[in-house]
Formats: C-alpha cells, sequence, structure tokens
C-alpha cells in the first residue's frame, strides 16, 4: 500500500494495552484515508448508545495517505469521535506536524478506547508505544503541557495535548498541537479528557513507501513552483484568512454582538492589516506548506501579554466582532487564553456572546456570575472562559455550550443561542446569505463552515448589478434580498469537494484560495499510491462518506431529523437591525424550503433521513439495512 | 560557494528535510537530512535553521578520515565510515546524522536541494572564502 | 490607459464567463473600483486586489499599465 505507513494502532487504556495491525486493505480501498477512515470506523466499531465522554466512545486519529510526503500542504489530520455536542457524527481537522510524525513514525490511524486509570501521556516512539503517568502535568494548559513535555521528551517529538478546559469535559475543548494549532471544534478536547489522556506525544524517524518516487519529487518541484506563481501566494499568504475581514463586513456577514447583527463598525481594527502591523513576528505553517497561514505574533493588553499563533479570521469573527473586542490586541489575547485553556476560539466566543446577552437581559445576574459582565470587555471574556474551563459556578452550565445552557436558563434565550445540532454557529451570519444558511443547518458536525462554504455565491445573487452602481456611485452598501431557491446543488458540490481534502489528509487552501488546480492532486495521488483515480471518483468517495455520517448520527441520535437541521429563532424572526443587510432575515418558510430542496437533491425524505436506496446507490447497502432495521 | 539561510522568512515547513532525504538517498523521510529545522516556540516565536557551513570539524575529528573536502565541501566516504558518530557529536551546528545504525554518516553535499524546493525562499548561495579546517 | 485584471478562480466560480484575462482601454487617471464597474465586476465580489504582490485599496489610483490579480469570495479557516 504505498503512500501509506501501513499499521494501524489499536491502544485500550482501560488495559495500557498497544495492538498494531496492518492498515486494513477494503477500508484503504473504499474509504482511501482521513475523514473516510473515522466516518467508516465510528459507523462499524462505536458500540451504539456509548456515552461519548464515557470509556466505550473511540478517540480515532486518521492521517490520509497524501499526509507526510513532499507536495502542498501535506500536513492535515483527521480526528473523530461520537460528538460530545450532540451524540452524533463528530470530526475536527488539524494542521501542523502532527500527523506526518504519525506516519513517520509507522501509523496511519490511531484508534484510542477506554480510560486510563491515571492522567496520562501515549507515547509513540518511531514502532515503541507506551502509556505513562503524566499527574504533574494534568492541570497545566495546552500550551504549556506542550513545551514541558518537549522539554521532557526532546524537541523533536510532536505534540497532541488537552489543557484544563479537556480535562473538565468541557463540550467545547479543543485538542492542541504546536503551539497554536488545534483540532477546534465538537469537544473532542473533552473526549481525550473522559479518557484521561493528558497528551500524546509522536517522533518518527522511517520512512515512507511511494509508488514513483521520482516521479513524485519532479512533480513536487512542478506543483510549488506553480503555486508561487499564483498572484495570491503574495497577495494572500501575509495575512491569511483574516485578510477576508472586511470585506465580511462590507457584505453584511460578519457576527457582531451575539450574532445580533452582521456588521462591525470597528472591523477596521481588527482585520489582517492589524494582525500583521501589530501583532505578527512569523508566518508559521504546516508541514510542507508553501503558503502558511499561521500568523505567529505576540499581543499586550491590560490584562497581559501572550505568544500567540493567530487570530486567524474564526477568531476575529467570534471572539472581536461577537464580542465587539475593539483592538486586534485584545483579540489575540483572547485568543491566548482560549488557546491556553484548550477551548476551541469559535464555541468559548459563542458561548461567551450568549452569556453576556442573557446578562443584558437580566436572565443571568451579578450574583449568578460573581461579577458583571458585558460586551466590548476583555475581563468579562477573560472571566467567563476561565470560568467555563474550570466549570465553576455558572460555568458548569456554560460549559455545556449554547444550546444546553439555553434549555437551563429558558426564557427565550434558546432564540439566541447561536447553533446547529449543540455546535455553535462560526464566523459568517447569514440571514440574508441563503447558501451559507443552508450550509450550516446540513453540515454534518453542526453549525460549522468547513464543510460547504457558499457565501460568495450568495452576495454574487444579492449584490447590487453593476449597472446600479455604477448609476448609485459604486459603493453599493445595502445588499439587496439573495433570492432563495436553487441553493441546493452548489451546497452538495461543495460537501463533497471540501471535505475531500480531509479525506486526502493535506490542506484545501491552496486549491481554495489559491486555484491550484484540481489535475495536480490526481497526479499527486497516482503517483503516491500507485492508484489511478479521477477527481471525480474521488469525489464520489466524499459523497458516500457525506450518506455514512448521517447515517450515523440518526442512528445515535434519538429523533434524528429535520429538527435538528434548523437555526435559532433569531434567524427568522429579528430582522438584521444595522450594516449592509439592515432589515434582511430569512423566514421559516424560505428555510423550510431550503431544506426541502436540500433533502430532495440528497435523496433524503422530508425528514432529512437518508432513503435506503440513496445509500444503496453510494454504496452504503450495509448501513441502509442497519437503519432500515432500527 | 556556501549555502545561506535567511531564518526569518523559515515558516518550519520542513520541506527542505524531505528534499535533502529524495536528492541524497532517493527516500521520502525527514530523518536523512543534512540540515535542521528548530522551531523557537513560544517564545521568541520564529524558525531557525542550521546548516552546514563547511567548517570541516567533523573531518578534524573522524578517527578513520573517511570526511575529506573535495572543491570547498567536505564530503563523507561511505566506504570509509564505520558510523562510529564521532562527528555527529562534535559538529557545532548539529547537521551531521546517523539515522540508521548500519548506514554511514550523513552531511551536506551542497546539493541545492533545499534551494530548488524551498517555497519561502530561505537559501541562497553565497561566494566565501575556503575555511580552514575546523573554522 | 491600459489596465490588465487577473480575476481569479474564487472570482470566475461567482462570475460564470469572467474570462481569466481581461485587458481594458480607458482613460486615467481611474480607481480600481472604477476599472472593476467598467470591467462589469461588482466590486462587492472582489475580496482583494493586488498589484507588485501587495494588496490594494479599491479606491487607489491607477495609471498605465496597471497589472491587477482580482481575489474572489473565499472562506477563512
Amino acid at each position: 500500500m504505498k503512500g501509506y505507513a501501513g499499521k494501524l494502532l489499536r491502544f485500550d487504556l482501560s488495559k495500557g494495552r498497544a495492538q498494531v495491525q496492518p492498515l486494513p486493505e477494503e477500508l484503504v480501498r473504499d474509504y482511501i484515508g482521513g475523514r473516510g477512515f473515522v466516518a467508516k470506523l465510528l459507523w462499524d466499531e462505536l458500540p451504539s448508545g456509548a456515552d461519548p465522554l464515557g470509556p466505550e466512545n473511540l478517540l480515532i486519529i486518521a492521517t490520509g495517505p497524501l499526509s507526510g510526503h513532499l507536495l502542498p500542504a501535506s500536513g492535515k489530520t483527521h480526528f473523530g469521535a461520537k460528538s460530545p455536542v450532540n451524540g452524533g457524527y463528530a470530526d475536527a481537522n488539524m494542521g501542523g506536524h502532527f500527523g506526518p510524525a504519525l506516519k513517520y513514525a509507522g501509523f496511519d490511524l490511531v484508534i484510542l478506547t477506554g480510560r486510563a486509570a491515571e492522567p496520562s501521556l501515549l507515547v509513540i516512539d518511531d514502532g515503541k508505544v507506551e502509556l505513562r503517568p503524566a499527574g504533574d502535568r494534568w492541570g497545566m494548559g495546552a500550551l504549556e503541557a506542550e513545551e514541558r513535555l518537549k522539554d521532557d521528551l526532546g524537541r523533536e517529538f510532536e505534540l497532541l495535548t488537552i489543557g484544563p478546559a479537556g480535562e473538565r469535559k468541557v463540550r467545547f475543548a479543543c485538542l492542541s498541537h504546536d503551539f497554536g494549532r488545534q483540532a477546534g471544534r465538537c469537544g473532542l478536547g473533552a473526549v481525550l479528557g473522559s479518557k484521561n489522556l493528558k497528551a500524546l506525544a509522536v517522533r518518527g524517524t522511517g520512512s515512507l513507501q511511494v509508488h514513483d518516487l521520482k516521479g513524485l519529487y519532479a512533480k513536487a518541484k512542478v506543483a510549488y513552483a506553480k503555486i508561487k506563481a499564483k498572484p495570491g501566494f503574495k497577495g494572500w499568504t501575509p495575512e491569511g484568512t483574516a485578510g477576508i475581514t472586511d470585506w465580511v463586513n462590507q457584505v453584511g456577514a460578519f457576527p457582531t454582538r451575539n450574532f445580533q447583527t452582521s456588521f462591525f463598525p470597528g472591523h477596521r481594527a481588527i482585520n489582517g492589516r492589524a494582525v500583521v502591523e501589530r501583532l505578527k513576528l512569523t508566518d508559521k505553517g504546516c508541514f510542507c506548506c508553501p503558503t502558511p497561514c499561521g500568523k505567529y505574533g505576540h499581543t499586550r493588553t491590560s490584562l497581559g501579554e501572550a505568544f500567540v499563533e493567530g487570530p486567524e479570521y474564526e477568531s476575529i469573527a467570534l471572539l472581536g466582532g461577537n464580542l465587539e473586542l475593539k483592538t486586534i490586541e485584545e483579540v489575540g489575547y483572547a485568543n491566548f487564553l482560549c488557546d491556553q485553556l484548550g477551548l476551541d476560539t469559535i464555541s468559548a466566543g459563542a458561548v461567551a456572546s450568549f452569556a453576556m446577552e442573557c446578562f443584558e437581559k437580566g436572565l443571568i445576574t451579578e450574583k449568578d456570575l460573581g461579577r458583571k459582565i458585558a460586551f466590548g470587555s476583555l475581563s468579562s471574556a477573560a472571566f467567563l472562559f476561565d470560568l467555563m474551563a474550570r466549570r465553576e459556578g455558572l460555568g458548569d452550565l456554560l460549559a455545556e455550550g449554547v444550546k444546553i445552557a439555553a434549555e437551563r436558563i429558558g426564557r427565550g434565550s434558546a432564540g439566541f443561542a447561536i447553533q446547529v445540532k449543540g455546535l455553535e454557529w462560526s464566523g459568517y451570519e447569514c440571514r440574508n446569505a441563503p447558501g451559507m444558511m443552508l450550509s450550516y443547518l446540513t453540515a454534518d458536525v453542526g453549525a460549522h463552515h468547513n464543510r460547504s462554504w457558499a457565501l460568495g455565491q450568495d452576495v454574487a445573487g444579492s449584490a447590487a448589478s453593476v449597472h446600479d452602481l455604477i448609476t448609485a456611485g459604486g459603493k453599493g452598501e445595502r445588499m439587496a434580498k439573495a433570492k432563495v431557491g436553487g441553493q441546493a446543488a452548489k451546497v452538495i458540490e461543495l460537501q463533497h469537494l471540501r471535505p475531500l481534502f480531509d479525506i486526502l489528509g493535506i490542506c484545501r487552501l491552496q486549491y481554495m484560495e489559491l486555484g491550484f488546480e484540481v489535475v495536480h492532486y490526481e497526479d499527486l495521488f497516482g503517483l503516491v499510491t500507485g492508484r489511478k483515480m479521477s477527481w471525480e471518483e474521488l469525489l464520489k468517495v466524499s459523497e458516500k462518506v457525506w450518506h455514512l455520517t448521517r447515517a450515523f448520527s440518526v442512528r445515535e441520535v434519538p429523533g434524528f431529523g429535520r429538527a435538528h437541521d434548523l437555526p435559532p429563532a433569531r434567524f427568522f424572526t429579528e430582522p438584521v437591525p444595522t450594516g449592509p443587510n439592515q432589515g434582511h432575515l430569512l423566514k421559516r418558510a424560505e428555510l423550510e424550503r431550503l431544506l426541502d430542496e436540500y433533502y430532495a437533491a440528497r435523496g433524503w425524505d422530508e425528514n432529512g433521513l437518508p432513503e435506503p436506496k440513496t445509500l444503496e446507490k453510494v454504496g452504503l447497502e450495509d448501513v441502509a439495512a442497519a437503519l432500515e432495521s432500527a | 560557494m556556501e549555502l545561506f539561510a535567511d531564518h526569518n522568512l523559515c515558516s518550519g515547513c520542513r520541506a527542505c528535510l524531505l528534499a535533502c532525504g529524495l536528492e541524497n538517498f532517493g527516500e521520502m523521510t525527514p530523518a536523512k537530512a543534512a540540515l535542521k529545522i528548530q522551531a523557537l516556540f513560544p517564545a521568541p516565536g520564529r524558525y531557525r535553521v542550521q546548516l552546514c557551513d563547511q567548517c570541516g570539524r567533523c573531518a578534524e575529528v573522524c578517527p578513520v578520515e573517511a570526511i575529506t573536502r573535495e572543491e570547498g565541501v567536505w564530503l563523507v566516504d561511505p566506504e570509509e565510515c564505520t558510523s562510529c558518530g564521532t562527528c555527529v557529536a562534535e559538529c557545532p551546528h548539529g547537521v551531521i546524522t546517523l539515522p540508521r545504525e548500519d548506514e554511514p554518516a550523513i552531511k551536506c553535499t551542497l546539493c541545492g536541494a533545499c534551494v530548488e524546493i524551498c517555497p519561502r525562499d530561505v537559501f541562497s548561495w553565497r561566494e566565501g572564502p575556503l575555511k580552514e579546517m575546523g573554522q | 490607459m491600459r489596465i490588465t485584471l487577473h480575476p481569479d478562480g474564487n472570482l470566475r466560480a461567482v462570475l460564470t464567463g469572467l474570462p481569466p484575462l481581461i485587458k481594458l482601454d480607458l482613460p486615467g487617471p481611474a480607481s480600481v473600483r472604477e476599472v472593476l464597474l467598467r470591467a462589469g465586476i461588482n466590486p462587492l465580489l472582489v475580496v482583494a486586489v493586488i498589484r507588485d504582490g501587495r494588496t490594494i485599496d479599491k479606491d487607489s489610483l491607477l495609471s498605465d499599465g496597471a497589472d491587477l490579480g482580482l481575489v474572489g469570495p473565499l472562506s477563512g479557516g
């Protein structure tokens, strides 16, 4: 199996026992790698009904066939488990150097089960696997733990750590790596914490088998040269994803004040230029990446100073606009606090903003919290992050995420608990973006933009015609209402395309942001693995995985269906109050229409459950049978 | 000719390590690289590239005289090398390595694979005088 | 003056039919915004304008021979 390391490591943390197996050929043949492995293994091996924070949950770590090889940008690792957020399908993707180290240590795939008897560290040193006590590191920040463990073991080890938030099973605790990278979403840090595992450390010095080594080396040189020649190479890289901050505001899609509105007047103080001019020290990237999107820098605020990787766009959106923090220094510091505590910045920002709005409305009080909190206050944000990470006082409820917190708090707060399927909404406000709204409603893990990103099509649909702009003077500030209907096909296409990179184990940014063509990925796949698959054939695998993750959620979440694909009432009852999309919202009937079209195009029934013949068509006959007999 | 690295441009991608192994050994591994990338995090928050500067200290200490200079480049003779590791211990930059016990030591031959592959243009060539052995 | 535009894949994905290379002749001086409108491109769909490897403002004035990369809507991470 060229391109792969060839081995699967199963580690039973309860027994402290490793089992090394050959990487199953049918798994490779039918699911290729990364997210494909995660989806298939969860379906096959997760004991139905398992508690996501119990010993029966699996934590799967999956590289792809292209991970670790000399090609752009091969540093991605995929993680998955039964979701602590909603009991359905959960995954998260992470850049850096962890996956490559695993492959060079000889493993494509790691499956963790059980629960260690004491706080532990799993060390994978080439072929040697050992569970060691980590009690003296329990309680440490995620960044601090990485630093200490690198000192202990050797700086060449790659680390995956959790912070206090993961240890306390906060439902939006993340996995951390390389001083600023995360597998952020879905609370996978809580899964590791529930298994009493503080960290994994990997060192790999082996070699990878490549089908056509000379050909791959030559192709790699061409690939890097082509990427360097793209206009976006010099234009995009310095600011990274933060570079879209101004634009998202101009099109009225920027989360502001707990998604009350979608334009932040102070956006220029927290945009990509602000990151570069005021914080950035180093462009920091992943394994073999030519366009390092990480902006590692230093920030100083009245609360303290820190080194931080970021903030990238999502953190600017959810910690900046959404909490109304006014300076990039404050956003950077809030980002650092989350990184050290081991909290996903997106969810932490959304939970904090929810708490701030509850406070404004008197639904939680100074007595409940121990102090006042407010939008625009870094100290409020810092206080909330700490409270949630430690599950202290009201933090224990907030640590459950906005959906559960709103259920407990009641009094209409569910209307502004900005989530789908219990996962807090990421960085795009969608009351005038039907394609992006549909993307968020139907993303398999919950409200996340990583699957389909359709905002460009939405803006093209609602942006004033060029003629209108010319007559109006060219600055077209107010957006017309985007037409609702016809979004399904594009969303579905993107839901196969973007996650395909998670299957292959590489980054999608060079393709999505710089336009590096897919034919190169076809070539690279063939050169590495010896397997001739067209991009269309690879997309078919991704399509199959899409239905499989949906089926997993159907199986595991009682009553799963359309009701789980709906947004909070804010989006269909409150028109946007300010900014380019002032006055717009998507009515409930429009949302239902979006879902109707989507389900029909997907071959799912009106409740959003995959039809048996659809599952059979994509090669999931056994899944269809299992769901029918359930 | 001397190999020069601008540390400030390095993003830590390690493509250079893989290119070195591919060019010189036809292997896909970061372990057979004649240079090193140091990640200085959390502080000062940047990368440092450790390069061979052809100082010749390895040759000076080699007990079997397996390392000799040809046109300004110190090269390991794979037939003579006994993999004793003395050069590894003595290299001031930590860039001569013995990743595989039974194979000869690996050092930079100034092949330029890193210069060619680096997407950040970290590496360049410079004119420099021939160093005295051990300088 | 002659202005050359290179709309990227993301821009052409939302403005189907837009060619990858556009050459315009128009009286100068003109702002980026005016040039985009002249080319039939809604400035709202251009996330960034790149000249000589640097992003420039849409109100920047252009001179003859300007060669611009146009970045369409692209997602953040």
